[in-house]
């Protein structure tokens, strides 16, 4: 799924230095005083059970989307987890990438002997916000809608890219899907095209949402999906106000993974950040969270945010993005000039325009400890982000060097530029003159994955569909093609080594444990790091303020922001 | 009059039309591409050549248009091969970032832009013109002196400025206006009359505040320039009340240009006050309008420019007409 980095982060740009001065001690936004980590995730008001009141959630702007047969964004995916249930779940834990557990299914899968078939089991007592009963056939035919790609412009593909038949054009014209089997009402099979071991996580993306053919209103859906979680839309005012109820058909007893605490969300969808921001701050509406990248704090918010009470009311966590700046291979094709680049930038600087410590975490590898068997990550990078100018200008030496190079960067986002202002200074010092190029906001990855990459460019990851595999951050940032023959799609730094890639896409069909598999895919990753196709930035890191009477208050490592399926509200 | 109007109707139509033509021509040849743009990080060649279809970009050039046109005759149907919807009149088309009907967008949207707009106007024109009238009765003195001091501080501050110190000492820090909310459309609403009062006086101080500046300018600028005039000395001559000379003689030969800037800012603010509505978080015309055209919103963008460029249109008509109402030496041909 594609977390928008950009837009999470976005926010942090307007933070810039206000919030660097605040950033050390990390002690006024942990509860419990801990100054050994100021990255410890911060739960507000944990253990709370409460059922009961209106949870009022302040954003800038409307859904994209609440069809989740048409939504690759990590919000609908917030809120769908309200409204749309899948066969399996990433269960959001503060600072933790989500753990997959069974959600409509009875398990999270059982696969074939060779893995290249999956079976799910629905569980009894299953129905939608009408009475009606859930059924294997409705799972197959959301993930079939998903497919109908000139309809569904954002359909997710993590999961569609990992079954057979790749020529189906969804439902409206393609008829039967043949990758997908419903032999009876309760067993939905899978056809894969090679074993993925990861295969739970991918059908815990909203493509699995069960949608009931009779109701398919196409592209009108998301007005109003057919509810199979515990609320349903009882308003939707587009762009201004979306109220979700208690889904009365939605079994507790068949979910023990949605406490849903409060009777009712209240979505206001055209707040200013700024506006968000105070009266969060404020405590005006103690009811009252966002969604917002960032909390919607504002550069202004940056001494209050360091009030001991308003500290007591800050969740806090990483969430699994990490920006690398990659490095156009195609372009720079010596691995030791990139290296070089690499040592010469001054990441603490970075660090700065991102807004500071308090925005994320100097990283040297996109690899986190929190990811399954991950084998030590060998870095020349300085842990503290500083350059090293001289070794880098010794491995210069008796080489080519390019002149010239071009750093392209989202033309929204100030920050962005900053940062290649950063880097210009950096590659002075190794006699490199540095243009900085704008690229379109909405069309910068696609101008990356095309003739339009420049020699340097920033990105973001977050982990895709399960963030605790390292095949997940690898595979798409640095693999192959799905033939193996060449870099894949959204490896933007166009790596393609004979041997290397060759192993990531044998890797790819591999079985084994989820720590085996993780310290193989870390091994290659560890090699191909050597060669810097890119260089890990920053870890983000969110703050989000919510109001006094909001329980539970998480923010999730997938999400970005406040998890809506554990919060609650004090009555 | 009949003639004059039905003149000024077709020239409006045919302005209506260059306007439409120019913004859909940039929008094709400018950089963004909203085919791309739909369907981000992850997506192959392939994907956005079906995105393109399904956002019917893959016509020509002058198919696009003329959809589009056809659009604001009768229905349209709109959408991919097999998936197609129906658009009634008057259509628009549908948002290529939600899907949702642009004519239902607009009609959500316009309300708050006619509250916002409404009680401003209101408030810069009686601040501005009065004042500026009372600086030209007293040229030269301390009260004159101190309203064109003040006013060009005001005229000096930009909304974004005034906008967010107002919100955060009225409402952040001494509470006595309510955080704005998107739920007060009109004074006709649950909140009734007082409730909308509250909700949108901010925004209007800040508006007022740059622009009663500028009236208080050209207002006192303007009558001073008719004080001197011949015919107010012959009134003065001919003995008549100072009240009388003020408003009946110089105020209405005075006020003609003021009521064409009014006009103008009527129509401009009408197409959408986007610093103000983004500040004070109204979701209306302005609001709606930035968020199409950053994310390559194609269809929205055309109708909000469309309809900033009627209002204005609208605007120019009707101060043509009412000068001749204002100022007797004028007629309408």
């Amino acid at each position: 799924m594609k977390m928008r980095a950009t837009k999470i982060l976005a926010a942090a740009a307007v933070v810039a230095f206000g919030l660097t001065a605040c950033s050390g001690a990390g002690t006024s936004k942990n509860p419990a005083g801990s100054q050994a980590d100021p990255y410890a995730p911060v739960v507000v008001e944990q253990g709370f059970s409460q059922k009961g009141g209106t949870v009022n959630v302040l954003m800038s702007s409307d859904f994209a989307t609440l069809d989740p047969g048409n939504s690759n964004y990590v919000q609908t995916a917030n809120v769908g987890q309200l409204y749309y249930r899948t066969l399996t779940m990433a269960k959001e834990s503060a600072g933790q990438p989500p753990e997959i557990v069974p959600d409509l299914a009875t398990d999270t899968g059982k696969a074939s002997e060779d893995g290249l078939t999956w079976t799910f089991t629905l569980k009894d007592g299953l129905k939608y916000e009408d009475g009606t009963p859930i059924t294997a056939q409705d799972i197959k035919y959301g993930v079939e809608r998903t497919y109908a790609r000139d309809v569904y412009t954002q359909a997710p593909q993590e999961l569609n890219s990992a079954l057979t038949h790749d020529d189906y054009k969804g439902p409206y014209k393609g008829g039967d899907f043949k990758a997908i089997e419903t032999p009876d009402e309760k067993t939905v099979v899978f056809h894969l095209k090679q074993p993925f071991a990861e295969f739970p996580a991918l059908v815990s993306r909203s493509n699995t949402a069960p949608v009931p053919e009779e109701k398919d209103t196409k592209q009108d859906y998301s007005n109003h999906p057919v509810s199979s979680g515990p609320y349903k839309i009882k308003s939707y005012d587009r762009g201004r106000e979306l109220v979700l109820e208690r889904n009365k058909n939605w079994d507790p007893a068949t979910d023990p993974n949605r406490p849903a605490l409060p009777d009712e969300f209240h979505f206001s969808l055209s707040t200013s950040q700024s506006t968000i921001s105070q009266k969060l701050i404020s405590d005006a509406d103690p009811n009252a969270i966002t969604l917002d990248s960032n909390g919607a704090l504002q550069a202004s918010d940056a001494a209050r945010l360091n009030d001991e009470k308003i500290a007591a009311r800050t969740a806090g966590g990483f969430l699994g993005c990490i920006d690398t700046l990659n490095l156009n291979t195609e372009s720079i094709t010596d691995p030791e000039i990139r290296k070089a680049i690499a040592l010469s930038i001054d990441r603490s600087s970075i660090q700065v325009q991102y807004g500071g410590a308090r925005f994320g975490q100097l990283v040297n590898s996109q690899l986190t400890e929190k990811m399954a068997g991950i084998t030590e990550q060998k870095s020349d990078l300085d842990p503290a982000g500083k350059p090293k100018l001289e070794e880098a200008k010794a491995l210069l030496e008796g080489k080519e060097m390019p002149k010239k190079l071009v750093y392209g960067y989202s033309n929204a986002t100030e920050r962005y530029k900053n940062v290649g202002t950063v880097l210009q200074q950096n590659l002075k010092e190794l006699g490199i003159e540095l243009e900085l190029r704008p690229i379109p906001a909405a069309n910068y990855y696609t101008t990356l994955a095309g003739k339009g990459m420049p020699d340097i460019a920033r990105a973001g990851w977050c982990g895709g569909a399960d963030s605790s595999s390292a095949r997940m951050t690898v595979d798409p940032n640095l693999g192959p093609s799905l033939d193996g023959k060449t870099y894949g799609f959204s490896n933007i730094p166009r790596f393609y080594d004979q041997d290397l890639s060759q192993r990531m896409y044998e890797l790819r069909g591999a079985s084994g444990t989820a720590e085996e598999l993780g310290a193989q895919w870390s091994q290659v990753y560890n090699e191909v790091m050597a060669t810097y196709p890119l260089i890990p930035t920053i870890h983000s890191y969110t703050n989000s303020v919510v109001g006094s009477n909001i329980r539970n208050a998480q923010v999730g490592y997938f999400f970005g922001a406040i998890d809506l399926n554990s919060v609650g509200v004090e009555q | 009059m009949t003639g004059f109007l039905l003149r000024r109707l077709g020239a409006m139509l045919i302005l209506l039309l260059v306007v439409s033509f120019i913004t859909f021509t940039l929008f094709q040849f400018g950089p963004a591409d909203p085919a791309a743009a739909s369907c981000g990080q992850e997506c192959t060649p392939e994907r956005v050549e079906q995105a393109r279809i399904a956002l019917g970009l893959d016509q020509p050039f002058f198919a696009q248009y003329a959809a589009f046109l056809s659009g604001l005759i009768g229905p349209r149907m709109l959408g991919a091969p097999g998936a197609e919807q129906v658009c009634a009149w008057p259509c628009l088309g549908k948002s290529f970032q939600t899907n949702e009907n642009v004519t239902d967008m607009i009609a959500n949207a316009l309300p708050y832009t006619v509250s916002l707009t409404v009680g401003a106007v209101v408030l810069w024109t009686v601040v501005g013109v009065g004042l500026g009238l009372f600086a030209a009765l007293r040229k030269g003195k301390l009260a004159d002196r101190l309203i064109v001091g003040a006013s060009s501080f005001g005229v000096s501050l930009p909304i974004p400025v005034t906008g967010l110190v107002l919100l955060l000492v009225f409402v952040g820090t001494l509470g006595w206006l309510p955080f704005t909310t998107n739920e007060i459309r009109s004074p006709f609403g649950e909140a009734g009359v007082f409730g909308w009062i509250t909700n949108y006086l901010l925004a209007w101080v800040a508006l007022a505040v740059l622009f009663s500046a500028q009236y208080v300018r050209i207002t006192r600028n303007n009558m001073i320039e008719t004080f001197s005039e011949d015919f107010m000395r012959t009134a003065r001559a001919k003995g008549l009340g100072r009240g009388t000379i003020v408003f009946k003689h110089g105020v209405r030969a005075g006020i003609t240009p003021i009521v064409t800037m009014l006009g103008l800012d009527l129509g401009a603010m009408l197409g959408g006050a986007v610093l103000t509505e983004q500040i004070f978080s109204v979701p209306g015309l302005g609001f709606t309008a930035v968020r199409a055209a950053t994310s390559g919103d194609l269809p929205v963008t055309m109708a909000i420019t469309m309809l900033a460029a009627f209002f204005i249109i609208l605007f120019n008509v009707i101060v043509d007409v009412s000068y001749a109402f204002i100022d007797p030496r004028v007629r309408v041909n």
